[in-house]
């Protein structure tokens, strides 16, 4: 099982979060909101493109819209694979994160 | 947020380049998305930050795309080789040919590439070359224009005074024949170089032992190569030794770096010019003797046109009557054209490279044809692709990079043919080619651009023809290769035929003239001719041999000339006769030799007499000379007429019939024959032809016997004269091999193809053969149309071929005349191989059991 990079990881989040909501501009500004960085419209669609292929995301076809010059909206949505990557990111971090935890506490 | 939708500046430019870089799935919402960022950041800060910002997406987000997109692709390349392999796996032999049928097309090409680098890589090395010029005289005699490589030996230091644009000029003699020695030890040497001291300035041959300038300190100064260094002094070192030439010793004050195979100047020795009186008889001061040549070297920024239109006259300024002018050559150009600049070796390298071209042209046409029709087969492949998803685009760089794997896996075995056939190849081409050139980062450039290409251009065919096809069509059962296809394949055997069947007539053609310059009558009898060179002492000794010779048993006849009946002769035109006209010359070539040189030779006599020992003052005052010369003579009744030099005034005795007294690329010249045993160094021995073993052996115990300071060293005059003809042999030799590879990469091709008919036709054979057709009949209907093929190449052949080789034989002054017969074998042959070839396929497709090929489908 190869890991998560670190966008991939943030971008599978914040799908989930979004649910319904969850199409470009909506990830972008969710993801530079937490990060406090700009993030690019490349380096938004790259790392999704990479977990769609890899079956964590599906993508649907919004309705169009005026603000949009008539263009459809792609929505993402988290699978089930998804959702059990990120369990799985967690577990890990959880478990490396309780190895380290008493060296951080002392300092 | 509702907003009219109004076309944004600048904003499709930066859409187009987003949708380029990006995946087509996305390119749309991606769109989408920036417009409506776009419109939130126009609202909020204005629209100039909203280009900023979209444009700084733009910069950031395409190189993201481009990554992506290239680890994509190298993924699907992984997925292209598996395919190719797959492919070749399922199909052996028909990979197997095709890849074959390249690599030795390829290989092909190298060599003789590797051929023609070496040859245009002659005299390269030295540093000043574009300013280095070779004198050559032009000298007219009665109307005739002759050019020599030999100069007056003043001319050098006249050119060098005389005209500013000289930087400097040097006088430089090679001889043959000189005996060397070094304490008791004695060599016949024969490149010994005489050369003034301005060497150095001119020519790059570097020193590796010695101080630089100090080469011609004086008079009896030597240089010597490295390898004659070791033949003389072993491991001790060679400077300050003494060798001996004739009367004088020479000090060794350098040693060169072996003189470059690739150079048209070789020696082993380097002496100062002046010497070259004494042990050449070289005349230093006079303007009349052209012998030695002269080199110049121009100054930076001369005109070198200019400078040869000044140097014409030269030598008639310092000698009234010579009949020589002066002209120059590029040293460059020395090795590949003659003096007139006409092509000579040049000739050859266009042949070879026209031949290697034809070679990998055909090469080329196998893969592309096999390639095509294996194609055709894979349409149903290209049809399920394209159902499950595959673009064009994909398909086209599928069969792009199948074609191009095959075509560098030949490169991979024509490389290792040419690393296995090289000492093949130089034995033939009488080279010494190495390896090395494969450093060559150019040559490496071109095969690996010439295996690109063939791959490119194979692969077009199925890259964009095929993957066009709407695969309804192909998955449907009407689908038929489309005619376009078969008829470009027709036309790929026909160029690839006529270029074969060319390269057999021109190969045929080149032995022709071959045969015909060797079974040519040359005037006199050569078989049999056993000749020994008499050197040093050895030449006083000419009686002696010939008496104790003619004792033996074996020998039929002795006799001595001084220069072979190959080599011409050296010329003058300083004859005079009666009734001659004092503004009018002849050129005459000399040739001095014992009293029984005609008889013995076998030559005839046209009119007058022979030589004979008993007429008192045959020696010196009576000479004998070819139809030739007294037909440029314009004598009427020339025996018994006053002829001779001055002080060696005689009469004419008697004429010779023509013989080729030199290569049979010049025509018969004007030759006089004059008896002077003393200068004779040749000794003829004709054999008894029945014992030409006991014979050879009785002549070296004789030779032994006599003149023990020499060892026996002898040549049939025959084989000197083929060793004369090498050039043309090796000619013949190359381009045979050549066309024989040609030929079977064609019929590789063609069997290739004929197995894809069969396999095509299968049920139609199996029909064919239901409703009672023989085996002949479907041979004879699977083969026809082949032959059509290759009749038709033949037809284009045949006047190609003629016209080409019909300039060729132009060049030669004595020439076969081609007959209708070898373009008629040709013929024949090629047809013959290709029905043989194809026949193979076809018996088998013929001989099929029809239940099994009308079963399958």
């Amino acid at each position: 099982m190869t890991l998560l990079s670190k966008p991939e990881e943030l971008l599978l989040m914040a799908v989930c979060h979004l649910q319904d909501q969850a199409y470009g501009v909506e990830i972008l500004r969710y993801v530079s909101e937490k990060t406090g960085k700009k993030w690019s419209i490349g380096s938004v669609y790259v790392p999704l493109d990479r977990l769609a292929r890899a079956g964590y995301v599906e993508s649907y076809q919004g309705e169009p819209t005026q603000k949009r010059g008539g263009k459809r909206k792609r929505y993402f949505k988290i699978t089930k694979a998804g959702e059990q990557r990120l369990l799985e990111s967690k577990q890990l971090h959880d478990a490396m994160w309780s190895d380290i935890s008493t060296y951080l506490e002392r300092s | 947020m509702q907003m009219k939708s109004t076309r944004i500046v600048g904003f499709s430019l930066a859409h187009w380049l987003l949708s380029a870089f990006s995946d087509d799935r996305y390119h749309i919402s991606i769109a989408g998305d920036c417009e409506e960022l776009w419109r939130d950041i126009a609202e909020l800060q204005g629209r100039w930050q909203a280009h900023r910002w979209l444009w700084s997406q733009v910069l950031l987000s395409i190189p993201l795309f481009l990554i992506d997109s290239l680890a994509w692709s190298l993924s699907m390349f992984r997925n292209y080789f598996k395919t190719t392999f797959r492919h070749l796996k399922k199909h052996k032999g028909y990979a197997a040919i095709n890849i074959i049928g390249l690599a030795i097309g390829l290989a092909a090409t190298m060599l003789i590439l590797m051929w023609v680098q070496d040859e245009l890589s002659y005299d390269r090395f030295h540093e000043k070359l574009p300013r280095l010029y070779r004198a050559f005289t032009h000298q007219v005699y009665s109307g005739q224009v002759f050019n020599f490589r030999d100069t007056p030996a003043p001319l050098s230091a006249a050119l060098e005074s005389e005209f500013p644009e000289v930087e400097r000029a040097i006088t430089l003699l090679v001889t043959r024949g000189g005996v060397v020695e070094y304490n008791d030890r004695r060599f016949d040497e024969d490149a010994i170089c005489f050369a003034s001291s301005g060497f150095f300035d001119l020519f790059t041959f570097p020193l590796i032992k010695g101080e630089v300038g100090e080469q011609f300190k004086s008079k009896s100064s030597i240089m010597i190569t490295e390898e004659t260094a070791e033949k003389y002094f072993g491991d001790d070192s060679a400077l300050g030794k003494v060798l001996r030439f004739g009367e004088a010793d020479f000090e060794v004050s350098g040693v060169l770096k072996n003189i470059p195979r690739q150079s048209h100047l070789q020696f082993d020795f380097v002496l100062p010019f002046e010497n070259s009186a004494d042990l050449a008889g070289i005349n230093l001061e006079n303007w009349y003797s052209n012998w030695p040549s002269t080199y110049i070297l121009l100054k930076q920024g001369a005109d070198a046109t200019r400078f040869a239109a000044k140097i014409e006259g030269v030598i008639k300024a310092h000698a009234e009557h010579s009949a020589a002018s002066v002209w120059m050559q590029p040293v460059s150009r020395t090795w590949l054209y003659r003096l007139t600049g006409e092509k000579a070796g040049m000739h050859y390298v266009q042949i070879f490279s026209a031949v290697a071209f034809f070679v990998l042209l055909i090469a080329c046409i196998n893969f592309m044809n096999l390639s095509t029709a294996k194609a055709a087969n894979r349409a149903k492949e290209v049809g399920l692709r394209k159902v499950f998803g595959a673009f064009r685009q994909k398909l086209i760089i599928q069969f792009y990079s199948e074609s191009i794997i095959l075509a560098v896996l030949a490169l991979g075995i024509a490389l290792l043919l040419v690393v296995i056939g090289l000492p093949l190849f130089n034995q033939l081409s009488g080279k010494e080619m190495s390896l090395t050139i494969l450093k060559d980062v150019e040559i490496w450039g071109l095969f690996l651009a010439i295996t690109l290409l063939t791959g490119v251009v194979a692969g077009s065919y199925p890259a964009l023809v095929l993957s066009a096809f709407k695969p309804a069509s192909i998955l449907g059962r009407r689908f038929t290769s489309s005619s376009g296809g078969v008829l470009f394949r027709r036309v790929l055997v026909i160029v690839q035929f006529t270029l074969s069947v060319a390269l057999v007539i021109g190969t045929s053609v080149v032995r022709e003239q071959i045969r015909y310059i060797q079974a040519k009558d040359l005037g006199y009898d050569n078989k049999n001719l056993l000749v020994l060179r008499l050197r040093g002492e050895g030449r006083e000794k000419y009686s002696v041999f010939k008496t104790e010779l003619l004792k033996l048993s074996g020998v039929e006849g002795v006799t001595g000339t001084d220069k072979l009946p190959i080599y011409g002769g050296n010329s003058t035109a300083s004859y005079n006769w009666d009734g001659k006209d004092p503004e009018f010359s002849v050129l005459i070539n000399q040739v001095r030799c014992d009293f029984d040189y005609i008889n013995e030779m076998g030559m005839t006599m046209a009119l007058g007499r022979d030589y004979s020992r008993h007429s008192s003052g045959d020696i010196g005052h009576s000479y004998i000379l070819n139809e030739t010369a007294i037909q440029r003579m314009g004598l009427d009744d020339p025996v018994g007429k006053i002829f001779g030099k001055e002080g060696r005034m005689g009469s004419i005795v008697g004429v010779v019939k023509d013989y080729h007294f030199a290569n049979l690329q010049n025509e018969i010249e004007p030759l006089v024959m004059m008896v002077d045993p003393e200068r004779i160094q040749y000794l003829l021995v004709r054999l008894d032809a029945d014992e030409i073993a006991a014979g050879q052996k009785a002549v070296e115990a004789t030779w032994n016997h006599v003149n023990p300071n020499f060892d026996f060293e002898s040549r049939f005059l025959e084989d000197v004269m083929s060793f004369f003809s090498t050039e043309e042999r090796q000619t013949e030799q190359i381009i045979a091999f050549f066309t024989v590879l040609a030929i079977v990469i064609s019929c590789l091709g063609l069997f290739g193809l004929a197995a894809f008919m069969a396999q095509k036709r299968a049920r139609e054979i199996g029909i064919r053969r239901v409703l009672g057709a023989s085996t002949q009949g479907l041979v004879y209907v699977m083969s026809r149309e082949f032959i059509v093929l290759v009749v038709t190449a033949n037809v284009v052949a045949w006047p190609a071929a003629f016209f080409m080789m019909n300039r060729w034989l132009n060049n030669y002054a004595y020439h076969t005349t081609m007959s209708w017969s070898l373009f008629v074998v040709a013929g024949i042959s090629s047809i013959g191989i290709a029905f043989l070839t194809v026949s193979f396929q076809s018996i088998k497709a013929a001989l099929m059991n029809p239940a099994k090929s009308l079963q399958c489908e």
